[in-house]
This record gives structure tokens, sequence and C-alpha cells, in this order.
């Protein structure tokens, strides 16, 4: 039903109508904002990339197939949109830690990093954060968005056997970055409510 | 154990992402963007700076142009303060 829907308006923008891509924005904007924030970790970037993966949709909606879903291709702008901030920001942030390092000294897990961490999903969030950028973007998809496979295999234009790959060796940084080695075979977290209440 | 890890994994990001929330007036300004384009001078972004410059306005006042032009919040958007900032120090 939703397919159908979203095929028809996409049709309507490729006519040029703002209405239908207005309709798609309310329809869509949570997938694509929480992606990109899920990504970048940063509230104003996904905001602005929110509105850039919008603007492409209207802008080159006459290339987009409407006989397929739209998700796909959103997820795969946000992706793109969000390696192009990345890359755009990773020396700047590269200097940044330096900088935090000489400030604090050289130790890790110092009194201000422990109370940046407000409870677990912070915690989580920040351990993807720091993941190599193509390991990221698996993750998400795959934990966020849960995607099966074969779909993050499409939407990245990778082999299935990339993304297996990917998320592996992201699923070890994940444990490493999280310390959950730690916690005894089984024990994800001690106290962790997964319902977050 | 990896069902534990990814369900702790899963659970965390969908949670932490939930609890921030699309500033509102995305539509509206997506919308104006789409109508009036930068660097178009007749785009929103610049005919607020051209009010700004003429005027020669505080930064603080920006929030009641904003008001008198789409009777909302300021976008929160780190890409659309840089925007009038750097036209701000070029106006200076």
């Amino acid at each position: 039903m939703s397919r159908i829907e979203d095929r028809e308006i996409t049709k309507q923008l490729q006519e040029g109508s703002l209405e239908a891509l207005g309709m798609l924005y309310d329809r869509h904007r949570n997938l694509v904002y929480r992606t990109a924030l899920a990504i970048t970790g940063d509230v104003d970037t996904a905001s602005d990339l929110l509105q850039d993966v919008f603007l492409r949709l209207y802008r080159f909606a006459e290339r987009i197939d409407s006989s397929r879903p739209l998700e796909p291709w959103l997820y795969r702008m946000t992706a793109n949109l969000a390696y192009t901030w990345v890359n755009r920001n990773k020396r700047w942030l590269f200097s940044l830690d330096d900088l935090g390092e000489w400030l604090i000294g050289a130790g890790k897990d110092t009194p201000l990093e422990m109370v940046e961490f407000k409870d677990d999903w912070d915690q989580v969030q920040n351990a993807v954060t720091k993941l190599p950028f193509p390991q990221r973007v698996v993750i998400v998809l795959y934990y966020l968005n849960d995607l099966p496979l074969q779909e993050i295999a499409d939407i990245l234009e990778i082999p299935v056997g990339t993304v297996k790959s990917r998320l592996y060796y992201g699923r070890i940084a994940l444990k490493k970055n999280l310390g959950i080695g730690l916690f005894g075979a089984g024990e994800i977290h001690p106290g962790f409510n997964y319902k977050g209440t | 154990m990896n069902e534990d890890f990814d369900k702790f994994i899963s659970v965390s990001l969908k949670n932490w992402t939930a609890r921030h929330k699309i500033p509102p007036g995305g539509r509206l300004i997506l919308l104006r963007e789409i109508e009036s384009p930068r660097p178009d001078k007749n785009s929103l972004s610049w005919k607020i700076w051209s009010f700004v410059k003429q005027y020669a306005l505080e930064p603080e006042n920006l929030q009641d142009l904003y008001d008198e032009w789409l009777w909302e919040p300021l976008p929160q958007s780190k890409s659309w303060y840089a925007h009038i900032a750097a036209s701000w120090r070029l106006s200076h």
C-alpha cells in the first residue's frame, strides 16, 4: 500500500509538484533524519543532511525509477552525503582530538570522559561514531533500520559478502569500544534495560 | 551471546536517535529553498542577509526577522548559520 502510494507521489514529483515533495518529506523524514543522526552523531548535521537529501530528491527526481521503492534511494543518498560530511570534517575532528589529549594528558577514561556518557545509549552512539565510515554505515543500516544484508548490499552497491565482513569487524570494534569483554560470557551490560525506560 | 549484543546495540541506537526530534519548520524551509535556491538573490537567506546588511542589524535581531518572514523559530542548522555568519563577516 505504502509502496504504491510512494510510486504515485514520486510520479507527481517528477512532474514538478512541490506538494508531492512535501508529502514524501513528511512520510520519510524520520527515516532520513535518524539514519543521518546515527551516522554523524550530530543533530545539526543531521538536520542539514535531511534538507539536502530532499533537495536532491527534488532536483534529481527525473532520474529516479518510480516503479521501485523509494527508501533504498533515500538511504543511499543519506549515506553518500554523510560520507562527504565525515570526510570534510575528518581533519578538523582529528586536530580537535589531538588538542583534547594535549589539554588533559595522554590518559584515557578521564573523569571528563566518564561524565560525558549519561547512559548506555550515549555510549553506544559514541562507539558507533568512532567506527571507520564503511563499517559505521553498515552497522547503522543493520541495527537502526533493521535492513536485511541483501538490501544493505543493494543500497551501498557492494557484494553481500562485503556487508557481512563490515558487520563482523564492526561488531568486534564496537565490543572493543564498549569494553564488552569486561563482562561475563552472555552478559552484555550489567543492569542494561532493553526497553529503555 | 551475539543475539544479546545485537539487541543491545539495536535498542540503544533506536532509543538514542528517537530521543532527538526533528527541528520544526523543516518542510517549509525545504520548499522555500526550492522556490528560491541559493545563491539566487531571491532566496530567503539572501533576503535576510541583505536586510541585515542594509540596516546594520546585529545577528541577535535575526530571530525577529525570521519571525517576520516565516513566523517560526530560526532553523537550528549549522550551515545556515555559517552562511549568515560568513555573509556578516564579508560585510564588515
